[in-house]
C-alpha cells in the first residue's frame, strides 16, 4: 500500500481531544535563503536543529539533492523536508528518465505543491527550490500548504525576517557569483546570530549553468566552541557496575562470526563522527 | 497592610483563567526542575467559577488545566499522582475567554557555587521572548545592599530567573529591606537573616507569584560560602551548588557530578556495586571558576536560550569581585 499509514489516526485524535499533547518533531527554527544571479542562483542555510528549546543536532545539512541541478533548502519539520524532497527526487528523476530531456525547476515546484497541497499543510515542509534548466534560471518558495512564489531573491523559516532584511537592504540586480554567495552568507548570518531558532554554520549551495553544482558544505563557521577550561576525563574504574563478565575472542566466536580486519585506519572507518573533545 | 498582601489577588484570577493556573506544589524535592517547563503531566485539574467584573461585564470563569505552571517544592510528592498520560474531562464550549496573562519567560540560566571562603553566582547575560533576542546584556545577578547605587560595601548576592520584571521588582524589594535593616538597626544584615527575609517577601505574594527562581549567596558567619536556592513562593534550601532556569536541567547533573562527585568511585576500593563513593572535597575558587565558565559553554552549545555574555560575582572576605566572559551570539 502506498502512501501513510493511518491506523493509529482515531486512537491518536481521542488521545489528543483527552490533553494528551502531540509528540514533538525535531526543528521548526531555521533561516533558508535563495538569489539568482547572472548566471545562476544560489540557496544557503544555516545548520541548526531544534526540539522545543533544546538543540537537537548543531551540524545538520538543510540543503537537499533533487537533480544534479535542482537543489532545494527546506525549513520545518526535519523529516518532511526530508521525505518530501527525497519522494520528489526520485520522481524527477524517473520524469527526466521517461522524457530524456533534463528536468526543470518549475515541475519540481509543481510536483511539490500538488503533493504538499494533498496534505493540507500535515507535511510540515517549508522548501526554497532552486536551479537550473534548460529553460534558465529558477527560484521559488513553497509553504506547506501548496502556495508557490517565484522571486529574485526569497527567505523561509523562522529566520526569514532576519534574513529578508538584508536582502532588502543590500540586494541589487545583476549580482555575480560571488556576490549571490556573499549576499546569501549575510542573510543566513543574519538569521543565526538574531534568531534563537537557527544557529551553528553556513552551508551554501550554487548551481550554474554549464558548471558542475557546488555544494560548499560548512562554507562559514562563524560560531566554534571555545576550549574548555578543564578536563573532564575519569580515572579508569570510577562507574560502579553490577555485574563482569570477560568473554574471549574464542568463545564469541560460537556466535558470530568474526572477521579480523588489518590496522590500516582507512580500511576500518565509516563515515567519522564529530566528537567533542 | 496585613500578614499576606492580597491586593492583587483579582489579578491571579486572570491568570488562573489563561489555562495557566495558580502555581500548585506539584514539584518533587529531588527534582528541580524549569519553573516555566510545560508539563502536561503533571496538571491538576482545578476548576474554579469566578464572577469577575471585568470590561464592564460579568463573565463566569473556568479556569482549566494549565499547560504552564510554576514548579514548586513539594512536601509530598507529584499531588496530580498520574503516571504516563493524564485526561482531562473535555470542558464544554462556546465559552468566550478574555484572557490576560502578565507574565513572560525571558529564559536564560544561573548558577551557584560555593568554596571554604567563596560564593559564586553566575549567569548569562541573554533576555529572550520566544525566538528573539531582547537584549544580549541583561545582567542577572544583583548585589544586595550596598552603600550606593554601584553596590559598594555589600556582601550579599542575588541571582533571578525567568521572568525579568518580576526579577528586578524583587532584588528592588530586597535591597531596599536589607539597607533599610542596616539603617534600623545599625549593623550588616547576616546571610541567614537575608535568606529567610526572602522567603517571607517570596511568600507573601503566594497568590500573585514573582515568577522567579531565585539564588541567594554570601558568607556565613563563620566566613564559609552560603548559598540558599528558592522556588517561586518562597520554600529554601542551603546548598552546596544549584542551577536554576531555563538550562538547569542541563547543568545540575553537571554540579552533582563535579561538585558533589555524584556517581563517582574510587577505583580499585571494591569489587562491582560494593564501591567507595568518592568523598566530595570543597572547590577551591579557580577551580570553581572554571566549572562555572564549563557549565556555561556547554549550555550555549545545547540551548538556545542561552548565550551572549557570562557574567560572575564572587564573594570573599575581601569583597565582591564581579567579572564578564563572551559567550556565544547565535
Amino acid at each position: 500500500m502506498p502512501g501513510f499509514d493511518f491506523t493509529n489516526y482515531n486512537r491518536n485524535a481521542a488521545l489528543h481531544a483527552r490533553g494528551v499533547p502531540l509528540p514533538k518533531a525535531t526543528s521548526t527554527g531555521t533561516t533558508i535563503v535563495g538569489c539568482v544571479y547572472d548566471k545562476g542562483v544560489v540557496i544557503a542555510a544555516d545548520t541548526r536543529a531544534t526540539s522545543g528549546p533544546i538543540v537537537a543536532d548543531k551540524n545538520c545539512e538543510k540543503l537537499h539533492y533533487i537533480a544534479p541541478k535542482i537543489w532545494c533548502a527546506g525549513a520545518g519539520t526535519a523529516a518532511d523536508t526530508e521525505f518530501t524532497t527525497a519522494l520528489i527526487s526520485s520522481n524527477v528523476e524517473l520524469h527526466s528518465l521517461s522524457t530524456g530531456r533534463d528536468p526543470r525547476v518549475i515541475t519540481c515546484m509543481t510536483m511539490l505543491k500538488q503533493h504538499l497541497f494533498r496534505y493540507q499543510g500535515h507535511i510540515g515542509a517549508y522548501l526554497v527550490v532552486a536551479g537550473v534548466d534548460p529553460t534558465g534560471t529558477g527560484l521559488y518558495t513553497v509553504h506547506a500548504h501548496g502556495s508557490t512564489d517565484k522571486l529574485p531573491y526569497v527567505t523561509m523559516g523562522s529566520g526569514s525576517l532576519a534574513a529578508m532584511s538584508v536582502f532588502e537592504s543590500t540586494w541589487q540586480p545583476n549580482l555575480d557569483r560571488q556576490g549571490a554567495i556573499d549576499i546569501c552568507a549575510e542573510a543566513i548570518k543574519a538569521g543565526i546570530f538574531n534568531d534563537l531558532g537557527s544557529g551553528s554554520n553556513v552551508d551554501v549551495c550554487v548551481i550554474e549553468k554549464d558548471q558542475p553544482t557546488q555544494l560548499l558544505r560548512n562554507y562559514m563557521k562563524p560560531n566554534e566552541r571555545p576550549q574548555k577550561e578543564r578536563n573532564y576525563r575519569f580515572p579508569r574504574g570510577t562507574t560502579a557496575y553490577l555485574d563482569q563478565r570477560v568473554i574471549s575472542k574464542e568463545d564469541m566466536k560460537k556466535y558470530v562470526t568474526i572477521e579480523t580486519l588489518s590496522g590500516d585506519d582507512n580500511l576500518a572507518t565509516g563515515d567519522s563522527m564529530e566528537v567533542d573533545t | 497592610m496585613g500578614p499576606v498582601n492580597f491586593s492583587n489577588l483579582s489579578m491571579s484570577n486572570l491568570t488562573s483563567r489563561n489555562k495557566r493556573q495558580l502555581p500548585h506544589r506539584v514539584r518533587h524535592p529531588a527534582s528541580l526542575l524549569s519553573i516555566f517547563q510545560n508539563s502536561p503531566i503533571s496538571r491538576i485539574f482545578y476548576i474554579q467559577h469566578f464572577n469577575l467584573f471585568l470590561s464592564s461585564c460579568h463573565c463566569d470563569i473556568v479556569s482549566r488545566s494549565s499547560s504552564i505552571s510554576p514548579k514548586m517544592t513539594s512536601l509530598m510528592g507529584n499531588q496530580s499522582g498520574t503516571i504516563g498520560y493524564s485526561f482531562s474531562e473535555p470542558t464544554s464550549a462556546n465559552v468566550k475567554q478574555h484572557s490576560f496573562y502578565p507574565y513572560t519567560d525571558n529564559g536564560g540560566s544561573t548558577l551557584g557555587i560555593t568554596g571554604a571562603d567563596f560564593a559564586i553566582l553566575a549567569g548569562d547575560t541573554r533576555s529572550t521572548s520566544g525566538y528573539n533576542i531582547n537584549s544580549r546584556m541583561v545582567p542577572k545577578v544583583f548585589k544586595i545592599g550596598g552603600d550606593d547605587e554601584t553596590g559598594e560595601g555589600a556582601t550579599i548576592i542575588l541571582s533571578v530567573v525567568g521572568f525579568a520584571a518580576d526579577g528586578n521588582a524583587l532584588k528592588e524589594k530586597l535591597d531596599t529591606v536589607v539597607k533599610m535593616y542596616k539603617y534600623q538597626h545599625g549593623k550588616s544584615m547576616s546571610v541567614s537573616a537575608c535568606a529567610q527575609r526572602l522567603s517571607t517577601i517570596l511568600y507573601e505574594k503566594r497568590f500573585f507569584p514573582y515568577y522567579v527562581h531565585a539564588i541567594l549567596a554570601g558568607l556565613d558567619e563563620e566566613g564559609v560560602g552560603a548559598l540558599y536556592s528558592y522556588d517561586p513562593v518562597g520554600s529554601y534550601e542551603r546548598e552546596q551548588c544549584r542551577a536554576a532556569g531555563a538550562a538547569s536541567s542541563l547543568i545540575m547533573p553537571f554540579l552533582d557530578n563535579q561538585v558533589n562527585s555524584k556517581n563517582q568511585y574510587i577505583p580499585g576500593s571494591g569489587e562491582g556495586h560494593a564501591l567507595v563513593p568518592k568523598k566530595a572535597e570543597p572547590l577551591d575558587k579557580e577551580t570553581a571558576k572554571k566549572l562555572v565558565q564549563d557549565a556555561f559553554t556547554s549550555a550555549v552549545e545545547r540551548h538556545i536560550e542561552v548565550g551572549d555574555g557570562l557574567q560572575m560575582v564572587i564573594v570573599t572576605r575581601e569583597g565582591i569581585e564581579e567579572v564578564f566572559h563572551a559567550l556565544k551570539q547565535d
